[in-house]
């Protein structure tokens, strides 16, 4: 019998596509499974949040017979996201911040506006104003997600180290520069802080502030025009004023945020500026000589006290295929939300929440730097205007980069500024 | 050679009885289609999983993409005109065609030296065999462990350096705006030399040593034997390997850079793949980013045809 080519390339084809079908070889398809969500996330298990992120789901599991899928996104959580969304893989929660990318999602398409659901869900009164307002954008008013962590971002300071040098703490940058040289004198590095990555950046431009006006900073932050803004400025020559005086660690331009934190951690460093995250890090035989506060002020700037940030960290986003599973998902949040799992993150995880939090409900216990930060730092501080907002999330790697140079010795104020002003120019 | 695919006058040489010519050629037919058969799955992986991206990155380099999922527009050659009127791309230009012009040369030159002191058989030749291959099976991800150990700012060299009273040369070698860049040069040497050595050395068995030993009987210490005779002899095969170092260099720095540097401080060890990662995953700038790639795709084919030019065989 004869068979001709083109048959055979028929009959090859054919169950070529046949196998694909077969094997799921498809671009998505199929009903969702309404019982089962997934959320992608950074918190890993073995810290604690993660820990507490893993038993909150398996009681809600027991309690609903919802299963809720957890997929590890590590530090790339928003291009994990991106990614799976072109292979229509995408999950039903994102557990991320609203920085950068994220704050395009809606617009792609890729997730869905929350402000219905937060009223719907009876959650408007759960969540802090100053949270709604952040993760709420300017342009369309749509709430992009449902702000869950918050954090406070003060600076350090280990008093243990501050009595051996026998120096006061210091609220003025003056106070600050004499304190840097008698700890050094002691033996101590002063001010610990990574200049080669985002930890340097958010400092540099709490400094660079200082003289602005929190709309002045907003406009720079998000325009540039480091240079030609006067303030702005005489800011970057704070810095660099601070840098030559020898306030930060030696070869600060080559550290990065965890080697900020080893340096306190291990008593090297007398003071770093890091959020409240750390404190789950903290060596318990330190935790009595942590104490938070500002950064100190100069005497003629625009703050009266020393500064601080403060925000939002991560909360959930509804994905774009989320919403064929509303219900399961509706039922998480709310579970998630309610009184008593929210106290579990304060109490287990040290977390700071954007959420109200009846006192009651928190244990005699809690960790004594998380007490500290919620009932003393708030009236010792200005919060100062935290960049994440404002700078447009396409540049945030470029002004990190940029950043680094400033901590390069010798770097003049002009050299400094016109770096930063470079990734705005493009 | 198969009989279907030999020349007629062949064939009628080979003698024996002479086939139909009609049938002859059907026969003929059905064997090249059933061999077309049989590279298909190879045709269209290499379709699907080759040209298809290669065609994707011409398509996106004139779309105004935001990120692979955000909705877009054409935009003509707009793309190509931000890159050349941004200065980030020409620090990167500058970076890459700094790095191509020391890594390629200093790799090829001392492989080829290494190589052929290895083809001479000097004492311990399988133990410097295994040294010199020790660097290629080492992942990226180690390697830059290794050099972040080593030159991180209170990393091994700035210890040392601080222990023999050198202490003015310490510094952050990987945020240093005078040495980000060349620690990366020195990464890809490191990691290479000791590669294009075992090529080289093999490739030179291959080399007749009657004809060393002439050239030395004629006078020629080693170092004349080494660079008039045998490279003469290897030169086509030094081009194959230039060419390809020099694309790999362009090519693959972005995974060295990204480990150990992220380009900074600044731009100052910004390569034009790096720009392409980083505008792409950093920046949300997915035109940009493979319009770079189209440049950085000419800009190889063009060097790689070079590189061949100067360097091909005369032998």
């Amino acid at each position: 019998m004869k068979i001709s080519s083109r048959r055979i390339l028929a009959v090859a084809a054919t169950a070529a596509t046949f196998t694909l079908v077969a094997t799921g070889c498809t671009a998505g398809g199929g009903t969702p499974d309404a019982t089962t969500i997934t959320m992608l996330t950074a918190s890993a298990a073995g810290t604690p949040g993660g820990d507490v992120y893993r038993e909150v789901i398996a009681d809600f599991e027991k309690e609903t017979g919802i299963t809720v899928k957890l997929e590890l996104g590590g530090e790339e959580v928003p291009l994990v996201f991106e990614t799976s969304v072109a292979a229509n893989k995408q999950a039903d929660i994102v557990n991320i911040n609203p920085v950068a990318n994220p704050l395009s999602w809606i617009d792609s398409g890729i997730v869905v506006p929350v402000s219905d659901y937060l009223d719907e869900w009876g959650l408007t009164d759960r969540v802090l104003p100053a949270a709604i307002a952040e993760w709420t954008r300017d342009s369309d008013g749509d709430l992009q997600g449902f702000p869950f962590e918050g954090y406070q971002w003060p600076v350090w300071f280990n008093t243990a180290l501050f009595e051996q040098a026998g120096v006061d703490i210091p609220t003025t940058t003056d106070e600050l520069i004499d304190a840097a040289a008698e700890l050094r004198a002691a033996g101590i590095q002063p001010f610990a802080v990574g200049g080669n990555d985002w930890s340097g950046q958010k400092l540099l431009l709490q400094i660079a502030q200082s003289y602005l006006t929190p709309d002045e900073a907003k406009e720079v932050f998000t325009n540039g025009g480091w240079c030609t803004t006067d303030n702005a400025m005489k800011g970057i020559e704070l810095f660099t004023e601070l840098r030559d005086a020898g306030v930060f660690i030696d070869d600060v331009e080559g550290l990065e945020a965890s080697s900020m934190a080893a340096a306190f951690d291990t008593g090297k460093a007398a003071m770093m500026s890091a959020g409240s995250w750390e404190i789950a890090n903290v060596p318990a035989e330190m935790k009595e000589s942590v104490l938070f506060g500002g950064f100190p002020i100069p005497s003629d700037g625009e703050y009266t006290k020393p500064t601080s940030y403060q925000g939002t960290a991560n909360g959930f986003w509804i994905s774009t295929k989320g919403v064929e599973k509303i219900d399961a998902i509706k039922q998480f949040i709310q579970y998630i939300y309610s009184p008593e799992v929210a106290a579990k993150f304060v109490n287990e995880a040290q977390v700071i929440t954007a959420l109200e939090i009846d006192p009651a409900l928190i244990d005699s216990n809690v960790d004594p730097l998380l007490a500290q930060l919620a009932s003393e730092l708030p009236a010792t501080v200005e919060y100062a205007v935290h960049p994440d907002k404002y700078v447009p999330g396409t540049i945030t790697e470029q002004l990190i980069r940029q950043t680094a140079v400033a901590f390069g010795d010798g770097v003049s104020a002009e050299d400094a500024c016109a770096a930063l002003d470079s990734v705005y120019a493009g | 050679m198969t009989l279907g695919t030999m020349p007629a006058a062949a064939r009628s040489l080979s003698g024996g009885a002479q086939p139909a010519p009609g049938r002859n050629m059907k026969a003929a037919r059905r064997r090249r289609n059933a061999a077309s058969l049989f590279t298909l799955p190879a045709f269209v992986w290499y379709i699907i999983f080759l040209i298809g991206p290669l065609v994707s990155v011409f398509v996106l380099s004139l779309r105004n993409n935001t990120t692979l999922i955000a909705p877009s527009d054409w935009v003509g050659f707009s793309n190509f005109e931000r890159v050349f009127a941004d200065k980030e791309f020409w620090a990167a230009f500058g970076n890459t065609a700094l790095q191509i012009a020391v890594v390629v040369p200093v790799m090829v030159l001392l492989g080829f030296m290494l190589g052929y002191y290895l083809f001479l058989k000097p004492p311990f030749t399988g133990a410097l065999r295994i040294i010199f291959f020790t660097s290629s099976l080492l992942s990226v991800s180690t390697k830059a462990m290794i050099f972040y150990a080593l030159l991180a700012p209170d990393g091994l060299v700035n210890q040392v350096l601080r222990g023999v009273g050198l202490d003015a040369f310490a510094t952050s070698w990987l945020a240093n705006k005078a040495t980000a860049l060349p620690v990366i040069m020195a990464v890809d040497l490191w990691s290479g030399i000791g590669f294009l050595a075992i090529l080289f050395s093999a490739q030179l068995t291959s080399v007749s040593g009657e004809v060393i030993e002439a050239s030395r009987i004629d006078g020629c210490g080693h170092w004349r034997s080494m660079w008039h005779v045998a490279f003469g002899m290897l030169q086509g095969f030094v081009g194959v390997v230039a060419m390809l170092q020099f694309l790999w260099t362009l090519f693959l720095s972005a995974t060295t850079v990204l480990l150990l540097t992220k380009g900074g401080p600044g731009t100052s060890s910004q390569t034009l793949s790096y720009l392409i990662y980083s505008k792409a995953f950093e920046q949300s700038d997915i035109g940009y980013s493979q319009a770079v790639g189209v440049i950085l795709f000419i800009t190889g084919l063009l060097g790689a045809i070079g590189i061949r030019q100067i360097l091909r065989s005369r032998v």
